[in-house]
Protein backbone atom coordinates (compact mmCIF):
# COMPACT_ATOMS: atom_id res chain seq x y z
CA UNK A 1 0.00 0.00 0.00
CA UNK A 2 2.74 2.28 0.95
CA UNK A 3 4.92 1.39 -2.06
CA UNK A 4 1.67 1.88 -4.25
CA UNK A 5 1.28 5.24 -3.05
CA UNK A 6 4.67 6.39 -3.59
CA UNK A 7 4.90 4.87 -7.22
CA UNK A 8 1.32 7.22 -7.84
CA UNK A 9 3.63 10.26 -6.06
CA UNK A 10 6.42 9.41 -8.61
CA UNK A 11 4.43 9.14 -11.50
CA UNK A 12 2.66 12.20 -10.54
CA UNK A 13 5.89 14.44 -10.06
CA UNK A 14 7.45 12.58 -13.15
CA UNK A 15 4.17 14.10 -15.29
CA UNK A 16 4.51 17.44 -13.79
CA UNK A 17 8.02 17.55 -14.65
CA UNK A 18 7.67 16.73 -18.17
CA UNK A 19 4.53 18.97 -18.78
CA UNK A 20 6.51 21.74 -17.24
CA UNK A 21 9.21 21.25 -19.63
CA UNK A 22 6.99 20.46 -22.85
CA UNK A 23 5.41 24.30 -21.55
CA UNK A 24 8.33 26.32 -21.62
CA UNK A 25 9.40 24.76 -25.11
CA UNK A 26 8.19 27.01 -27.86
CA UNK A 27 7.63 25.75 -31.34
CA UNK A 28 7.99 28.58 -34.27
CA UNK A 29 8.11 27.53 -37.85
CA UNK A 30 8.96 30.06 -40.90
CA UNK A 31 8.53 29.71 -44.44
CA UNK A 32 10.45 31.15 -47.02
CA UNK A 33 9.46 31.27 -50.51
CA UNK A 34 12.14 30.75 -53.00
CA UNK A 35 12.91 30.67 -56.50
CA UNK A 36 16.01 29.54 -57.93
CA UNK A 37 18.88 28.24 -56.38
CA UNK A 38 18.70 29.44 -52.58
CA UNK A 39 20.77 29.24 -49.75
CA UNK A 40 20.47 28.90 -45.83
CA UNK A 41 22.48 29.91 -43.23
CA UNK A 42 22.05 28.06 -39.62
CA UNK A 43 24.02 28.72 -36.43
CA UNK A 44 23.03 27.68 -33.37
CA UNK A 45 25.17 27.61 -30.63
CA UNK A 46 23.28 24.67 -28.77
CA UNK A 47 21.06 21.80 -30.21
CA UNK A 48 20.74 20.22 -33.42
CA UNK A 49 20.28 20.92 -36.56
CA UNK A 50 18.86 18.43 -39.67
CA UNK A 51 18.56 19.62 -42.90
CA UNK A 52 16.94 17.13 -45.51
CA UNK A 53 15.45 18.33 -49.31
CA UNK A 54 12.03 18.80 -49.75
CA UNK A 55 9.41 19.54 -53.05
CA UNK A 56 8.20 22.76 -53.47
CA UNK A 57 9.70 26.15 -53.99
CA UNK A 58 10.31 27.03 -49.98
CA UNK A 59 12.41 26.53 -46.71
CA UNK A 60 10.21 25.25 -44.24
CA UNK A 61 11.84 25.82 -40.60
CA UNK A 62 10.58 24.52 -37.39
CA UNK A 63 12.46 25.94 -34.71
CA UNK A 64 11.86 24.09 -31.02
CA UNK A 65 13.10 26.53 -28.45
CA UNK A 66 14.04 25.14 -24.64
CA UNK A 67 13.39 28.48 -23.02
CA UNK A 68 12.31 31.73 -23.15
CA UNK A 69 16.29 32.56 -22.75
CA UNK A 70 16.36 32.45 -26.65
CA UNK A 71 15.16 33.80 -29.35
CA UNK A 72 15.46 33.23 -33.24
CA UNK A 73 16.40 35.47 -35.56
CA UNK A 74 15.49 35.14 -39.31
CA UNK A 75 15.44 36.70 -41.94
CA UNK A 76 15.23 36.71 -46.14
CA UNK A 77 17.36 38.33 -48.57
CA UNK A 78 16.07 37.06 -52.13
CA UNK A 79 16.68 33.51 -51.98
CA UNK A 80 19.23 33.76 -49.07
CA UNK A 81 18.11 33.29 -45.65
CA UNK A 82 19.87 33.19 -42.27
CA UNK A 83 18.60 32.18 -39.27
CA UNK A 84 20.60 32.74 -35.96
CA UNK A 85 19.92 31.56 -32.29
CA UNK A 86 20.14 34.28 -30.72
CA UNK A 87 21.07 33.91 -26.78
CA UNK A 88 19.84 36.30 -23.88
CA UNK A 89 21.11 36.67 -20.35
CA UNK A 90 21.33 33.54 -18.07
CA UNK A 91 20.86 31.03 -21.12
CA UNK A 92 23.42 28.33 -20.75
CA UNK A 93 23.72 24.79 -22.88
CA UNK A 94 20.23 23.44 -21.62
CA UNK A 95 18.18 26.59 -21.68
CA UNK A 96 19.79 28.04 -24.90
CA UNK A 97 19.01 25.19 -26.55
CA UNK A 98 17.15 25.58 -29.85
CA UNK A 99 15.93 22.31 -32.01
CA UNK A 100 15.73 22.68 -35.88
CA UNK A 101 14.40 20.68 -38.55
CA UNK A 102 14.71 22.40 -42.26
CA UNK A 103 13.74 21.42 -45.09
CA UNK A 104 15.03 22.78 -48.14
CA UNK A 105 14.56 22.32 -52.18
CA UNK A 106 17.28 20.08 -53.10
CA UNK A 107 19.56 22.53 -54.47
CA UNK A 108 19.73 24.42 -51.40
CA UNK A 109 23.49 25.34 -50.56
CA UNK A 110 23.21 24.76 -46.78
CA UNK A 111 25.84 26.22 -43.95
CA UNK A 112 25.80 25.02 -40.50
CA UNK A 113 27.38 26.56 -37.82
CA UNK A 114 27.21 24.95 -34.01
CA UNK A 115 29.15 24.80 -30.87
CA UNK A 116 27.44 21.55 -29.64
CA UNK A 117 24.89 19.22 -31.62
CA UNK A 118 24.24 17.13 -33.48
CA UNK A 119 24.83 18.37 -37.26
CA UNK A 120 22.32 16.25 -40.26
CA UNK A 121 21.92 16.79 -44.02
CA UNK A 122 20.70 13.99 -46.15
CA UNK A 123 19.69 13.74 -50.00
CA UNK A 124 20.91 17.09 -50.62
CA UNK A 125 22.41 18.27 -54.25
CA UNK A 126 23.60 21.61 -53.43
CA UNK A 127 27.07 22.55 -51.32
CA UNK A 128 27.39 21.75 -47.70
CA UNK A 129 29.03 23.61 -45.15
CA UNK A 130 29.48 22.48 -41.59
CA UNK A 131 31.11 23.75 -39.11
CA UNK A 132 31.41 22.75 -35.18
CA UNK A 133 33.54 22.41 -32.32
CA UNK A 134 32.45 19.47 -30.66
CA UNK A 135 29.41 18.70 -33.54
CA UNK A 136 28.29 15.23 -34.29
CA UNK A 137 28.27 15.61 -38.03
CA UNK A 138 26.34 13.20 -40.19
CA UNK A 139 25.74 14.18 -44.06
CA UNK A 140 24.18 11.01 -46.31
CA UNK A 141 22.74 10.85 -49.58
CA UNK A 142 24.56 13.84 -51.13
CA UNK A 143 25.33 14.02 -55.05
CA UNK A 144 26.75 16.79 -57.11
CA UNK A 145 28.25 19.02 -54.38
CA UNK A 146 31.22 20.33 -52.53
CA UNK A 147 31.46 19.11 -49.18
CA UNK A 148 33.21 21.08 -46.33
CA UNK A 149 33.30 20.03 -42.83
CA UNK A 150 35.34 20.86 -39.72
CA UNK A 151 35.11 20.04 -36.19
CA UNK A 152 37.36 20.48 -33.43
CA UNK A 153 36.73 16.79 -32.26
CA UNK A 154 33.13 15.99 -33.10
CA UNK A 155 32.88 12.51 -35.26
CA UNK A 156 31.82 13.15 -38.70
CA UNK A 157 30.02 10.25 -40.85
CA UNK A 158 29.93 10.69 -44.53
CA UNK A 159 27.86 7.96 -46.66
CA UNK A 160 26.66 7.34 -49.78
CA UNK A 161 28.18 10.99 -51.61
CA UNK A 162 28.64 10.81 -55.13
CA UNK A 163 30.20 13.06 -57.39
CA UNK A 164 31.26 15.05 -54.40
CA UNK A 165 34.43 17.27 -53.76
CA UNK A 166 34.91 16.61 -50.41
CA UNK A 167 36.91 18.85 -47.37
CA UNK A 168 37.23 17.24 -44.08
CA UNK A 169 39.61 18.98 -41.23
CA UNK A 170 39.12 17.80 -37.72
CA UNK A 171 41.54 17.89 -35.31
CA UNK A 172 40.73 14.72 -32.94
CA UNK A 173 37.36 13.70 -34.23
CA UNK A 174 37.16 10.96 -35.93
CA UNK A 175 35.81 10.74 -39.80
CA UNK A 176 34.15 7.65 -40.89
CA UNK A 177 33.59 7.28 -44.53
CA UNK A 178 31.09 5.31 -46.73
CA UNK A 179 30.62 5.12 -50.76
CA UNK A 180 32.33 8.24 -50.83
CA UNK A 181 33.59 8.96 -54.37
CA UNK A 182 34.34 12.21 -56.22
CA UNK A 183 36.93 14.07 -58.23
CA UNK A 184 38.07 15.05 -54.74
CA UNK A 185 37.96 13.09 -51.16
CA UNK A 186 40.42 15.19 -48.60
CA UNK A 187 40.65 14.43 -45.19
CA UNK A 188 42.82 15.68 -42.53
CA UNK A 189 43.27 14.82 -39.17
CA UNK A 190 45.69 15.32 -35.96
CA UNK A 191 44.90 12.49 -33.96
CA UNK A 192 41.51 11.74 -35.16
CA UNK A 193 41.19 8.17 -36.47
CA UNK A 194 40.31 7.98 -40.75
CA UNK A 195 38.12 4.67 -42.06
CA UNK A 196 37.42 4.94 -45.22
CA UNK A 197 35.07 1.96 -46.90
CA UNK A 198 34.52 2.50 -51.00
CA UNK A 199 35.70 1.81 -54.19
CA UNK A 200 37.94 5.17 -55.07
CA UNK A 201 35.40 6.37 -57.46
CA UNK A 202 36.65 6.93 -60.85
CA UNK A 203 39.34 9.63 -61.96
CA UNK A 204 39.30 11.31 -58.37
CA UNK A 205 41.85 11.89 -56.13
CA UNK A 206 42.15 10.60 -52.55
CA UNK A 207 44.09 12.00 -49.73
CA UNK A 208 43.94 10.60 -46.19
CA UNK A 209 46.72 12.33 -43.95
CA UNK A 210 46.78 12.62 -40.29
CA UNK A 211 49.37 13.00 -37.63
CA UNK A 212 48.49 10.16 -34.68
CA UNK A 213 45.47 8.83 -36.08
CA UNK A 214 44.94 5.47 -37.98
CA UNK A 215 44.04 5.17 -41.47
CA UNK A 216 42.00 2.58 -42.85
CA UNK A 217 40.98 2.32 -46.20
CA UNK A 218 38.84 -0.93 -47.28
CA UNK A 219 38.21 -1.33 -50.88
CA UNK A 220 36.80 -4.09 -53.08
CA UNK A 221 38.99 -5.85 -55.64
CA UNK A 222 37.69 -4.53 -58.31
CA UNK A 223 38.85 -1.01 -57.87
CA UNK A 224 40.89 0.82 -59.69
CA UNK A 225 43.62 3.13 -57.95
CA UNK A 226 47.26 4.15 -57.73
CA UNK A 227 47.99 4.10 -54.47
CA UNK A 228 51.04 5.76 -52.18
CA UNK A 229 50.71 4.84 -48.24
CA UNK A 230 53.82 5.61 -45.84
CA UNK A 231 53.72 6.44 -42.20
CA UNK A 232 57.00 8.00 -40.56
CA UNK A 233 56.41 6.14 -37.10
CA UNK A 234 53.60 3.56 -37.31
CA UNK A 235 53.34 0.31 -39.65
CA UNK A 236 51.89 0.01 -42.95
CA UNK A 237 49.73 -2.66 -44.22
CA UNK A 238 48.34 -3.80 -47.60
CA UNK A 239 46.25 -6.49 -48.57
CA UNK A 240 46.23 -6.02 -52.29
CA UNK A 241 49.07 -7.06 -55.10
CA UNK A 242 49.87 -3.69 -56.42
CA UNK A 243 51.52 -3.54 -59.78
CA UNK A 244 54.53 -1.26 -59.27
CA UNK A 245 55.13 2.31 -60.69
CA UNK A 246 57.67 4.63 -61.89
CA UNK A 247 57.83 6.79 -58.81
CA UNK A 248 60.13 8.83 -57.09
CA UNK A 249 58.11 7.36 -53.77
CA UNK A 250 60.24 5.48 -51.90
CA UNK A 251 59.18 2.06 -50.99
CA UNK A 252 59.92 0.92 -47.50
CA UNK A 253 58.64 -2.62 -45.97
CA UNK A 254 56.82 -1.99 -43.27
CA UNK A 255 56.73 1.79 -43.25
CA UNK A 256 55.52 2.42 -47.02
CA UNK A 257 54.54 1.11 -50.23
CA UNK A 258 52.92 2.27 -53.74
CA UNK A 259 51.57 0.68 -56.73
CA UNK A 260 48.89 0.53 -58.95
CA UNK A 261 45.81 -1.82 -58.96
CA UNK A 262 43.63 -2.42 -62.33
CA UNK A 263 43.63 0.54 -64.55
CA UNK A 264 44.76 3.16 -61.56
CA UNK A 265 41.82 5.64 -62.24
CA UNK A 266 41.97 6.99 -59.15
CA UNK A 267 44.87 8.32 -57.16
CA UNK A 268 44.71 7.37 -53.31
CA UNK A 269 47.63 9.14 -51.01
CA UNK A 270 47.78 8.04 -47.53
CA UNK A 271 49.95 9.04 -44.94
CA UNK A 272 50.51 9.47 -41.25
CA UNK A 273 53.13 11.07 -39.24
CA UNK A 274 52.89 7.64 -36.62
CA UNK A 275 49.66 6.64 -36.88
CA UNK A 276 49.22 3.24 -38.26
CA UNK A 277 47.98 2.77 -42.05
CA UNK A 278 45.93 -0.47 -43.65
CA UNK A 279 44.66 -0.93 -47.01
CA UNK A 280 42.00 -3.56 -46.51
CA UNK A 281 40.87 -5.73 -49.53
CA UNK A 282 37.10 -6.06 -48.70
CA UNK B 1 17.67 135.52 -139.15
CA UNK B 2 18.58 132.09 -140.69
CA UNK B 3 16.54 128.65 -140.26
CA UNK B 4 20.09 127.73 -138.41
CA UNK B 5 19.43 130.46 -135.32
CA UNK B 6 15.81 129.75 -135.27
CA UNK B 7 15.48 126.08 -135.04
CA UNK B 8 18.17 126.13 -131.95
CA UNK B 9 15.99 128.81 -130.31
CA UNK B 10 12.61 127.03 -131.59
CA UNK B 11 12.40 124.80 -128.27
CA UNK B 12 12.45 127.67 -125.96
CA UNK B 13 9.56 129.70 -128.43
CA UNK B 14 7.34 127.31 -129.32
CA UNK B 15 4.90 128.24 -126.95
CA UNK B 16 5.51 131.54 -126.50
CA UNK B 17 5.03 135.18 -128.45
CA UNK B 18 7.46 135.31 -131.74
CA UNK B 19 9.80 138.22 -132.26
CA UNK B 20 9.77 140.11 -135.25
CA UNK B 21 12.56 138.69 -136.95
CA UNK B 22 11.12 135.33 -135.97
CA UNK B 23 7.72 136.20 -137.27
CA UNK B 24 9.06 137.41 -140.71
CA UNK B 25 11.22 134.13 -141.21
CA UNK B 26 8.70 132.48 -140.79
CA UNK B 27 6.58 134.44 -143.31
CA UNK B 28 9.24 133.73 -145.73
CA UNK B 29 10.69 130.50 -144.70
CA UNK B 30 8.18 127.05 -145.26
CA UNK B 31 10.42 124.65 -143.76
CA UNK B 32 10.53 126.53 -140.26
CA UNK B 33 6.86 127.04 -140.20
CA UNK B 34 6.56 123.57 -140.57
CA UNK B 35 8.66 122.32 -137.84
CA UNK B 36 6.94 125.26 -135.49
CA UNK B 37 3.37 123.69 -136.26
CA UNK B 38 4.63 120.17 -135.61
CA UNK B 39 6.14 121.48 -132.72
CA UNK B 40 3.12 123.25 -131.50
CA UNK B 41 0.53 120.22 -132.34
CA UNK B 42 3.19 117.94 -130.16
CA UNK B 43 3.02 120.07 -127.34
CA UNK B 44 -0.59 120.64 -127.54
CA UNK B 45 -1.47 116.82 -127.74
CA UNK B 46 1.29 115.91 -125.14
CA UNK B 47 -0.77 118.07 -122.41
CA UNK B 48 -3.64 116.60 -123.03
CA UNK B 49 -2.43 113.05 -122.78
CA UNK B 50 -1.12 113.56 -120.04
CA UNK B 51 -4.54 114.16 -118.46
CA UNK B 52 -5.64 111.32 -120.86
CA UNK B 53 -3.46 108.74 -118.98
CA UNK B 54 -3.98 108.79 -115.67
CA UNK B 55 -6.39 106.34 -114.75
CA UNK B 56 -9.61 107.32 -113.20
CA UNK B 57 -10.57 106.29 -109.87
CA UNK B 58 -13.08 103.35 -111.14
CA UNK B 59 -10.35 101.75 -112.72
CA UNK B 60 -8.10 102.05 -109.67
CA UNK B 61 -10.98 100.73 -108.03
CA UNK B 62 -11.76 97.94 -110.42
CA UNK B 63 -7.92 96.88 -110.47
CA UNK B 64 -8.27 96.98 -106.19
CA UNK B 65 -11.03 95.03 -106.63
CA UNK B 66 -9.40 92.69 -109.54
CA UNK B 67 -6.62 92.18 -106.80
CA UNK B 68 -8.66 90.94 -103.84
CA UNK B 69 -10.62 88.08 -106.13
CA UNK B 70 -6.82 86.92 -107.15
CA UNK B 71 -6.09 87.01 -103.07
CA UNK B 72 -9.49 85.36 -102.34
CA UNK B 73 -8.23 82.51 -105.07
CA UNK B 74 -4.94 82.19 -103.73
CA UNK B 75 -6.28 81.89 -99.65
CA UNK B 76 -8.89 79.56 -100.85
CA UNK B 77 -6.49 77.32 -102.86
CA UNK B 78 -4.08 77.18 -99.74
CA UNK B 79 -7.05 76.32 -97.47
CA UNK B 80 -7.95 73.39 -99.81
CA UNK B 81 -4.78 72.46 -100.45
CA UNK B 82 -4.57 69.63 -97.66
CA UNK B 83 -7.57 68.41 -98.38
CA UNK B 84 -6.68 68.19 -102.01
CA UNK B 85 -3.15 66.14 -101.36
CA UNK B 86 -5.58 63.67 -99.51
CA UNK B 87 -8.09 63.74 -102.26
CA UNK B 88 -5.16 63.27 -104.47
CA UNK B 89 -3.58 60.03 -102.88
CA UNK B 90 -4.46 57.93 -106.36
CA UNK B 91 -7.19 55.19 -106.15
CA UNK B 92 -6.34 51.67 -106.69
CA UNK B 93 -6.84 51.65 -110.18
CA UNK B 94 -4.46 54.49 -110.87
CA UNK B 95 -1.69 52.30 -108.97
CA UNK B 96 -2.55 49.44 -110.98
CA UNK B 97 -2.39 51.52 -114.27
CA UNK B 98 1.10 52.63 -113.07
CA UNK B 99 2.52 49.30 -112.00
CA UNK B 100 1.16 47.51 -115.03
CA UNK B 101 2.82 50.29 -117.09
CA UNK B 102 6.19 49.45 -114.79
CA UNK B 103 5.60 45.82 -115.50
CA UNK B 104 5.41 46.70 -119.59
CA UNK B 105 8.79 48.61 -119.15
CA UNK B 106 10.69 46.20 -117.17
CA UNK B 107 9.66 43.66 -119.82
CA UNK B 108 10.69 45.49 -122.61
CA UNK B 109 14.23 45.97 -120.93
CA UNK B 110 14.29 42.43 -120.66
CA UNK B 111 13.78 42.21 -124.26
CA UNK B 112 16.34 44.21 -124.77
CA UNK B 113 18.74 43.09 -122.97
CA UNK B 114 17.98 39.50 -124.28
CA UNK B 115 18.36 41.00 -127.74
CA UNK B 116 21.32 42.69 -127.08
CA UNK B 117 22.89 38.86 -125.95
CA UNK B 118 22.08 37.64 -129.32
CA UNK B 119 22.52 40.54 -130.93
CA UNK B 120 26.31 40.53 -129.53
CA UNK B 121 26.61 36.44 -130.70
CA UNK B 122 25.34 36.92 -133.85
CA UNK B 123 28.15 39.61 -134.36
CA UNK B 124 31.18 37.88 -132.91
CA UNK B 125 33.10 37.42 -136.04
CA UNK B 126 33.75 34.09 -136.75
CA UNK B 127 37.41 32.50 -136.47
CA UNK B 128 38.14 32.72 -140.00
CA UNK B 129 37.42 36.60 -139.75
CA UNK B 130 39.78 36.59 -136.99
CA UNK B 131 42.44 35.22 -138.75
CA UNK B 132 42.20 36.76 -141.77
CA UNK B 133 42.31 39.78 -139.79
CA UNK B 134 45.48 38.20 -138.21
CA UNK B 135 47.26 37.54 -141.42
CA UNK B 136 46.69 41.16 -142.35
CA UNK B 137 48.42 42.74 -139.53
CA UNK B 138 51.25 40.56 -139.52
CA UNK B 139 51.45 41.48 -143.32
CA UNK B 140 51.45 44.71 -142.11
CA UNK B 141 54.29 43.99 -139.40
CA UNK B 142 52.01 45.50 -136.62
CA UNK B 143 52.16 42.15 -134.81
CA UNK B 144 54.64 39.29 -134.59
CA UNK B 145 54.75 36.06 -133.54
CA UNK B 146 55.82 35.42 -129.45
CA UNK B 147 58.45 33.93 -128.74
CA UNK B 148 58.85 30.42 -127.96
CA UNK B 149 58.54 29.63 -124.12
CA UNK B 150 61.59 27.10 -122.87
CA UNK B 151 60.41 24.22 -120.53
CA UNK B 152 61.59 23.62 -116.85
CA UNK B 153 62.99 20.44 -118.28
CA UNK B 154 64.60 22.09 -121.09
CA UNK B 155 65.56 25.11 -119.09
CA UNK B 156 68.11 23.06 -116.88
CA UNK B 157 71.22 21.80 -118.41
CA UNK B 158 72.17 17.93 -118.42
CA UNK B 159 74.90 18.10 -115.20
CA UNK B 160 72.30 19.43 -113.36
CA UNK B 161 69.35 17.00 -113.52
CA UNK B 162 72.10 14.20 -112.54
CA UNK B 163 71.94 15.63 -108.95
CA UNK B 164 68.66 17.37 -109.05
CA UNK B 165 67.25 14.10 -107.22
CA UNK B 166 69.43 14.98 -103.95
CA UNK B 167 67.40 17.95 -103.53
CA UNK B 168 64.19 15.60 -102.34
CA UNK B 169 66.14 13.15 -100.37
CA UNK B 170 67.59 16.04 -98.48
CA UNK B 171 64.22 17.30 -97.75
CA UNK B 172 63.33 14.18 -96.63
CA UNK B 173 66.23 14.38 -94.46
CA UNK B 174 65.60 17.57 -92.44
CA UNK B 175 61.91 16.84 -91.96
CA UNK B 176 62.77 13.61 -90.36
CA UNK B 177 65.25 14.52 -87.92
CA UNK B 178 63.49 18.05 -86.90
CA UNK B 179 60.39 15.29 -86.29
CA UNK B 180 62.83 13.06 -84.08
CA UNK B 181 63.71 16.40 -82.24
CA UNK B 182 60.63 17.23 -81.53
CA UNK B 183 59.73 13.90 -80.28
CA UNK B 184 62.41 13.83 -77.87
CA UNK B 185 61.58 16.83 -76.35
CA UNK B 186 57.91 16.51 -75.86
CA UNK B 187 58.40 13.08 -73.89
CA UNK B 188 57.78 13.81 -70.52
CA UNK B 189 61.27 13.52 -68.19
CA UNK B 190 61.21 10.93 -65.72
CA UNK B 191 61.59 12.49 -62.27
CA UNK B 192 64.97 11.23 -61.04
CA UNK B 193 64.47 9.05 -57.82
CA UNK B 194 67.21 10.71 -55.80
CA UNK B 195 67.10 14.66 -55.76
CA UNK B 196 69.61 16.33 -54.61
CA UNK B 197 69.22 17.29 -50.63
CA UNK B 198 68.62 21.26 -49.99
CA UNK B 199 68.97 22.19 -46.49
CA UNK B 200 66.24 24.76 -45.07
CA UNK B 201 66.82 27.72 -43.71
CA UNK B 202 65.63 28.50 -40.22
CA UNK B 203 63.48 30.66 -40.78
CA UNK B 204 61.69 28.51 -43.56
CA UNK B 205 58.68 29.02 -41.83
CA UNK B 206 57.95 31.90 -39.55
CA UNK B 207 58.07 30.60 -36.00
CA UNK B 208 55.03 33.49 -35.41
CA UNK B 209 53.11 31.16 -38.06
CA UNK B 210 53.67 27.77 -36.35
CA UNK B 211 53.52 28.52 -32.47
CA UNK B 212 53.02 31.56 -30.35
CA UNK B 213 52.05 31.04 -27.03
CA UNK B 214 50.68 34.58 -25.91
CA UNK B 215 48.65 34.14 -28.75
CA UNK B 216 47.38 30.40 -27.60
CA UNK B 217 47.00 32.05 -24.50
CA UNK B 218 44.72 34.80 -25.41
CA UNK B 219 42.66 32.74 -27.90
CA UNK B 220 41.67 30.14 -24.94
CA UNK B 221 40.82 32.88 -22.60
CA UNK B 222 38.58 34.34 -25.11
CA UNK B 223 37.12 30.84 -25.25
CA UNK B 224 36.99 30.52 -21.20
CA UNK B 225 35.04 34.19 -21.31
CA UNK B 226 32.30 32.23 -23.95
CA UNK B 227 32.05 29.25 -22.89
CA UNK B 228 33.87 28.37 -20.12
CA UNK B 229 32.90 24.18 -20.27
CA UNK B 230 34.82 24.20 -23.92
CA UNK B 231 38.18 25.68 -22.53
CA UNK B 232 39.59 22.72 -21.36
CA UNK B 233 38.58 21.21 -25.01
CA UNK B 234 39.92 23.88 -26.65
CA UNK B 235 43.36 23.35 -24.80
CA UNK B 236 43.63 19.78 -25.22
CA UNK B 237 42.91 20.28 -29.51
CA UNK B 238 45.38 23.27 -29.56
CA UNK B 239 47.93 20.72 -28.05
CA UNK B 240 47.75 18.32 -30.37
CA UNK B 241 48.02 20.81 -33.10
CA UNK B 242 51.35 22.14 -31.96
CA UNK B 243 52.91 19.01 -31.37
CA UNK B 244 51.65 18.04 -35.04
CA UNK B 245 53.51 21.17 -36.38
CA UNK B 246 56.32 20.46 -34.09
CA UNK B 247 56.63 16.83 -35.68
CA UNK B 248 55.43 17.86 -39.32
CA UNK B 249 58.50 20.81 -39.10
CA UNK B 250 60.99 17.96 -37.99
CA UNK B 251 60.34 15.94 -40.67
CA UNK B 252 60.33 18.25 -43.33
CA UNK B 253 63.96 19.64 -42.39
CA UNK B 254 65.09 15.76 -42.72
CA UNK B 255 63.48 15.89 -45.84
CA UNK B 256 63.37 19.06 -47.34
CA UNK B 257 61.98 17.53 -51.07
CA UNK B 258 59.70 14.87 -49.47
CA UNK B 259 56.08 15.95 -50.88
CA UNK B 260 54.46 13.85 -48.45
CA UNK B 261 56.34 16.15 -45.40
CA UNK B 262 55.72 19.32 -46.91
CA UNK B 263 51.80 18.43 -47.29
CA UNK B 264 52.12 17.46 -44.20
CA UNK B 265 53.46 20.84 -42.43
CA UNK B 266 50.67 22.62 -44.80
CA UNK B 267 48.09 20.27 -42.83
CA UNK B 268 49.13 20.81 -39.64
CA UNK B 269 49.33 24.70 -40.06
CA UNK B 270 45.59 24.59 -41.45
CA UNK B 271 44.28 22.56 -38.40
CA UNK B 272 45.62 25.23 -36.16
CA UNK B 273 44.13 27.60 -38.10
CA UNK B 274 41.05 26.24 -38.00
CA UNK B 275 41.22 25.76 -34.44
CA UNK B 276 41.44 29.89 -34.45
CA UNK B 277 38.78 30.35 -36.78
CA UNK B 278 35.91 28.06 -34.76
CA UNK B 279 37.63 29.74 -31.74
CA UNK B 280 36.47 32.99 -33.14
CA UNK B 281 33.62 31.78 -34.83
CA UNK B 282 29.91 33.64 -33.91
CA UNK B 283 28.60 29.96 -33.01
CA UNK B 284 30.39 30.55 -29.86
CA UNK B 285 28.17 31.72 -27.28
Amino acid sequence: MRSRQYETKLALVVLLITATVAMAETRKEFRFPVSGKASISVTNVYGPISVKSAPGGQVFVVAILHSDKVEVDQSQSGDRIDIVSHLLAGADMQSGQVEYDIQVPIETAVTLHTTTGALTAEKLQGDITVEGAAANVSLRDIANAHVHVKTLDGPITLANINNGHVEVTSISGNVVMTSVNGPLVQVNSASGQIRYDGDFGYAGVYMLSSHTGDIEATAPSYASFDVSARSEKGKVENDFTLEPKHTSFVVKAGSAFAGTMNKAASSVKLFSMSGKIHLKKR
Amino acid sequence: MTCAELQQVLPEIVDRDWSDEQEKHLQTCSECAGVVSDLQLIAKESHSLQGSEEPSGRVWQLIQSELNQQQEELQSIAQQAPLLRESDEPSERVWNSIASVLNEYEADGEAIALAARQLQGSEEPSPRVWNSIEIALREEGLIRRPPRERSIVAAFPRWRWQTAWLLPVAVALIVGVSFRLHRDNAEPKHFAVNKPVVPLPDDFVPKGDLENADLDRQMLDEVASRAPGLRQRYENDLHNVNSYIQDAEQSLRANPNDEEAQQSLINAVEQRSMLYQLAADHSLP
